[in-house]
C-alpha cells in the first residue's frame, strides 16, 4: 500500500514537470505572438548576422552624420590598406551615449570610427565606435569602444564639403581639398561604401550572403543651414 | 493527447519563423529604399543650394545605378569618388515630384522610394498585398540669393 502510494506520487511529481514544461513553452509562444512579441523576435534575430551588423553601422553613422560639426581629420577611411583606418569629427548632440554622463544641453563629443586589424582567416575587421566628450562640455565618462560590426570586409568613406562660391551658391570638393577650409566651407555629407562579409561566427566566407552598399549621408544640421543661406 | 500539444506548440512557431524570415527578406531591401529616400531629400536641397532650379530636379522614376554623386555632378565638377551602387540597390527605383505651395520660395517635394516593380507582380499565392514603395514628403527651400520670379 505504501509503495503504491509512493508510486502515484513520483508518477504525478513526474506529470507535473511534464506538463509544467509544456505550458511554459505555451506561454512563451503566446508572448511571442503579444504586442512585444515582434521586438523579442527583433532582439533574438539582433544577436547575429552581417545584415543587421550593416544596418546597426549604417544608422548609427547616419546619426552622426546628422549632427556632425566638424571634421577633425578629412582624410577618407579606406579599408584596403594596412593597418587600423579611423574617422574622427566632432558631433553636437543630445543623445544618451552608453558610459558617457551628459548634462541635457547639447554638448560636443568627439567621435571615432576604428577599423580593426584584418582576422587572420577571414580578413574581415572589426568596426568600433569610441565617444569622447570635448573639453568644456561639461559631463564626463564614455571613451570605452563599442563594438557597431563584425563582419566588415570593406569599407570606405569620402567626406565632402561644401564651399561657398562668389555668387552665393555652394559646390561640393572632397573634404581633404584646401578650398574646404575656405571661410564658409562646412562639411556636407559621407560617402559610404561598405560590404558586410558574412554572419558572425561563420568561418568560411560565402559570397551569397555578402552585401554591399553605397549611399551619401548627408550632414543634415548643416545642410538644412545651407539650405536657407544662414552660413553666409 | 501529447499529439495535440506538440501541434498547438509548433504550429504558431514554425508560422512565426516563416513570416520572421520573410520579414526579414522584405525588409532588406525596403532598409535599401529608406537609404536611398534619404539621400535623395538632402540631395535635392543641396543641389538647389548648388544653383539647380527647384523645379527641375523633379524625375520620373529610375534606378539607383551608376557613381552615387553622378546625380550631383554639375554641383561637384572636381569631385571624384569611385563608389557605384551595388547590385542589391539597382532593385530600388525613386521618383520624385516636386509642388508649389502657399510660400513660392517652397517646393514641397513628395518622395517615392520602390522596392519591387509592379511589372513584376506579387508572389503567385499572397493574399495580402505587400508594401513595396515608401513616401516621404519633405520642403525644398529656394535660397535667398534666388531673385523672386
Amino acid at each position: 500500500m505504501s509503495i503504491r502510494r509512493r508510486s502515484t506520487r513520483a508518477a504525478t511529481l513526474i506529470e507535473m514537470i511534464f506538463f509544467g514544461a509544456i505550458a511554459s513553452i505555451v506561454l512563451v509562444g503566446v508572448v511571442g505572438l503579444l504586442s512585444r512579441g515582434g521586438r523579442l523576435l527583433e532582439v533574438s534575430r539582433r544577436t547575429s548576422g552581417a545584415q543587421v551588423d550593416l544596418r546597426v553601422l549604417l544608422e548609427t553613422l547616419t546619426e552622426d552624420a546628422n549632427e556632425l560639426v566638424y571634421l577633425e581629420d578629412p582624410a577618407p577611411l579606406d579599408s584596403s590598406g594596412t593597418g587600423e583606418p579611423t574617422l574622427k569629427f566632432v558631433v553636437k548632440s543630445t543623445r544618451n551615449e552608453s558610459g558617457l554622463s551628459v548634462p541635457p544641453a547639447p554638448s560636443l563629443r568627439r567621435v571615432e570610427y576604428k577599423l580593426g586589424a584584418p582576422d587572420g582567416a577571414t580578413k574581415l575587421r572589426d568596426c568600433t565606435r569610441t565617444v569622447t566628450l570635448v573639453g568644456g562640455s561639461g559631463g564626463g565618462g564614455g571613451g570605452a569602444p563599442r563594438t557597431m560590426a563584425r563582419s566588415i570586409a570593406r569599407m570606405r568613406v569620402w567626406p565632402v564639403a561644401a564651399i561657398p562660391l562668389p555668387d552665393k551658391r555652394y559646390n561640393l570638393v572632397a573634404a581633404a581639398d584646401d578650398r574646404a577650409k575656405l571661410p564658409g566651407a562646412t562639411v556636407a555629407c559621407l560617402v559610404v561604401d561598405v560590404t558586410v562579409g558574412m554572419p558572425s561566427g561563420e568561418t568560411s566566407a560565402d559570397a551569397s550572403s555578402v552585401t554591399s552598399v553605397v549611399t551619401k549621408l548627408w550632414c543634415r544640421n548643416r545642410v538644412l543651414e545651407i539650405a536657407r543661406g544662414g552660413l553666409q | 493527447m501529447a499529439a495535440l500539444v506538440a501541434a498547438a506548440v509548433a504550429v504558431p512557431l514554425l508560422t512565426l519563423l516563416f513570416q520572421e524570415r520573410d520579414t526579414e527578406q522584405r525588409s532588406r531591401f525596403e532598409y535599401l529604399a529608406v537609404l536611398a529616400a534619404r539621400d535623395e531629400m538632402y540631395e535635392s536641397r543641396m543641389a538647389v543650394a548648388c544653383g539647380a532650379a527647384a523645379d527641375s530636379i523633379g524625375h520620373a522614376w529610375r534606378p539607383l545605378t551608376g557613381n552615387v554623386m553622378e546625380r550631383l555632378k554639375d554641383a561637384a565638377p572636381d569631385l571624384s569618388v569611385p563608389a557605384t551602387y551595388s547590385a542589391d540597390q539597382r532593385r530600388v527605383s525613386t521618383k520624385l515630384d516636386l509642388e508649389t505651395g502657399a510660400n513660392p520660395r517652397l517646393r514641397v517635394g513628395t518622395l517615392q522610394a520602390r522596392w519591387v516593380d509592379p511589372a513584376a507582380g506579387q508572389p503567385s499565392g499572397d493574399k495580402k498585398e505587400r508594401p513595396s514603395s515608401l513616401q516621404l514628403v519633405f520642403g525644398v527651400l529656394i535660397p535667398p540669393w534666388v531673385p523672386p520670379k
